[in-house]
């Protein structure tokens, strides 16, 4: 299958008065047409640096690509100007953040906000950009579109602003959509509802997502492929159901430890010793040893491969040396 | 044995005022009548959505919020009516510890003076006690001394919640109240917390009031959880009974919205329609039926009572109004 977008050994910088700092490390990800990736790690692991990298949106003058490419249909976007890179935002890839209130402009109806990015991204008079909002907000599950157009941000509740940034999202019908914690400030409920929506938009239209998260439940729950990161390097990926029915990597297991289970018999939880560490202060070898329950001298200084289970499942731990074949150094 | 707390037909009502002049046109409905009991060295738990008015109730039981009526009795001493003073001699046996362990914290103070803060209101030590309960409470949270110099922006997310409990323990309190204490916290972080709090449970033989909206959190910590919708009581029971047979049709949609770590098990769930409700504006009825999807006619109209369904098993329903 073609790749539609590919992420090559990226490694993104801050700047900081000490010199710069590496938040992330030569990542190597694909993602294919009409495919769910989740990448999943707790704060600091730098999962949203890497989505803000993928839409061009780095902080200029604090954050740069240090080394590495991320390519789309095979053309380099680190390579295009500002006005092509604008070109391609919104209309091959779209996001949707967090915190969807203050994503919306407070001081605008959802109408206009609706219509005017309709209108950013292709020639449509006012009148037919604002029938198509109306298609748009009913789509996604809204009940009375016409009387959405016609109030503010503030007078909705979080799940339904985050219908209408998914409708945002949406209209320019793009290949991906990067999903940075959608539901995260949602009740589980409308979560529900969220990643319902998320499924179905997907089912009709095709579009690729890249679903971004600390929740390996909801990771579970909408996604083909996951990405495990730890202090800036993916640490383990696989398709989801191996991944988590057979986790390699000790972080991804310990994680999968310490979240309480609804079902099943009740155990002590396992939590993982220590915490994230800084990253002016990531290790030379694995950057999880220092918390790691199954490490070993080699550990310490020497940085694990990437080793390859063949079906694509990929572990970066010095486990499994003997066993598989390395991809990358 | 006497329950450590009992709450009987618990309200806080909130006057919406309009217009011009502030004329009282309706009454938000925070907390509508909640009873529970919660027994000696127990975890009882609070699982709602926003606005459910768990948050409400933690406060309320410690009065950091006046009720508006009904009873909150502690160790068989009636707390609504108390005076300034009682109730600031009681706060030492009472004790809260907060969601947010990034505002609630005072930037410009050092982790010791704030576990230093509730001795000095409360008792009259010498500097070298107060020293020495510091150093002590810091240990018994998994913290060093060398944490005590720190001030709160120093600190992790996972290390602030620590000395929140801290400060909640340092009185040693018989019941703490805990609002959302992991939620907003990493996994691996949330579950160093989490068997803390079992750890200090059982050493101190304390009694918890766990407030919660994240069910899996809720079903390993606590004993016995109450389900709470639009500042009402929906159901409660004994843990592992609720969430293996739940009784009201809102726990089993709740249930069913989490998302399990096993991507074999993506199983149909019940995803209910619509939203939670305004509480100034609550549904006539049942206030679950404009989105209960088992909802009869007289949902729209009659108010379930307060039913015992089985021993220890409690719901208010009209399925099982028989």
């Amino acid at each position: 299958m073609t790749k539609l977008m590919e992420i090559d050994q990226l490694s993104i910088e801050f700047a900081n008065a000490s010199g710069p700092i590496q938040v992330v490390s030569g990542i190597s990800l694909e993602l294919e047409p009409g495919q769910t990736l989740g990448i999943v790690g707790e704060s600091g692991s730098g999962k949203s640096v890497t989505s803000l990298s993928v839409m061009g949106l780095l902080p200029r003058g604090l954050a740069r690509v240090a080394e590495g490419d991320i390519r789309l249909h095979g053309q380099s976007l680190l390579d295009m100007s500002e006005s092509q890179m604008q070109r391609v935002r919104g209309n091959q890839i779209a996001t949707i953040f967090q915190e969807p209130m203050t994503a919306l402009n407070p001081v605008f109806k959802i109408g206009r906000q609706i219509r005017e990015s309709i209108r950013q991204h292709s020639k449509k008079s006012k009148k037919e950009a604002h029938k198509e909002s109306i298609i748009l907000l009913s789509e996604v599950g809204i009940s009375a579109p016409e009387q959405i157009m016609e109030v503010y941000p503030h007078q909705l509740s979080g799940g339904m602003r985050q219908r209408v940034m998914i409708a945002m999202a949406m209209a320019s019908n793009p290949e991906i959509l990067i999903a940075d914690e959608p539901t995260t400030a949602l009740d589980v409920t409308i979560q529900a509802q969220i990643l319902d929506l998320m499924r179905k938009l997907q089912k009709e239209r095709g579009t690729a997502i890249i679903l971004i998260t600390h929740d390996l439940g909801v990771v579970a729950e909408i996604c083909d492929r996951v990405c495990v990161m730890y202090a800036g390097q993916i640490v383990e990926q696989g398709d989801a159901k191996s991944l988590f029915k057979e986790p390699k990597h000790p972080y991804t297991v310990g994680l999968l430890n310490s979240m309480p289970r609804f079902s099943g018999e009740m155990k002590r939880l396992q939590a993982i010793s220590g915490q994230v560490p800084h990253p002016s202060e990531y290790a030379t070898g694995c950057r999880f040893a220092s918390r790691c329950p199954s490490r070993m001298d080699v550990c310490e200084n020497t940085e694990p491969a990437l080793y390859d289970f063949n079906n694509g499942h990929r572990c970066k731990c010095h486990l499994y040396r003997e066993d598989t074949n390395v991809t990358h150094s | 044995m006497l329950p450590i707390l009992e709450i009987k037909d618990l309200k806080k009502h909130y006057p919406v005022k309009t217009g011009l002049f502030g004329r009282l046109s309706n009454r938000a409905k925070a907390l509508d009548g909640i009873s529970l009991t919660i027994e000696k060295g127990e975890t009882f738990a609070i699982v709602g959505e926003s606005g459910s008015g768990k948050t409400t109730l933690g406060k309320t039981v410690l009065r950091l919020i006046e009720p508006t009526s009904g009873s909150i009795i502690f160790n068989g001493k009636e707390v609504t009516g108390l005076d300034a003073e009682s109730m600031r001699q009681l706060r030492t046996d009472m004790q809260i510890v907060f969601q947010d362990p990034f505002g609630s914290l005072d930037p410009k103070w050092t982790v010791r003076r704030t576990l230093e803060e509730p001795l000095r209101t409360h008792y009259r030590y010498p500097v070298e006690t107060i020293t020495k309960k510091v150093d002590e409470i810091l240990e018994v949270v998994g913290l060093t001394p060398q944490h005590a110099l720190r001030y709160p922006y120093e600190l992790s997310g996972g290390q602030r919640q620590r000395v929140g409990i801290a400060r909640a323990l340092i009185l040693e309190p018989q019941f703490v109240v805990f609002d959302e204490p992991v939620s907003a916290l990493d996994v691996s972080i949330q579950a160093q917390v989490l068997t803390l709090l079992q750890d200090l449970q059982s050493r101190l033989s304390l009694t918890y009031l766990f407030i919660s909206h994240d069910l899996s959190v809720v079903r390993y910590i606590s004993n016995h959880v109450g389900v709470m919708y639009l500042g009402k009581m929906m159901e409660t029971g004994p843990s592992e009974s609720l969430f293996s047979d739940p009784l009201h049709p809102y726990t089993e949609a709740l249930i069913s919205a989490i998302p399990q770590p096993d991507p074999e098990k993506r199983s149909e769930r019940i995803v209910l329609s619509g939203e939670v409700p305004s509480p100034r504006n609550p549904p006539l009825g049942c206030v679950f039926h404009t989105r209960c999807p088992k909802a009869m006619p007289q949902c729209g109209s009659i108010q379930p009572e307060w039913l015992q369904v089985s021993e220890n098993r409690y719901t208010a329903c009209h399925l099982y109004n028989k």
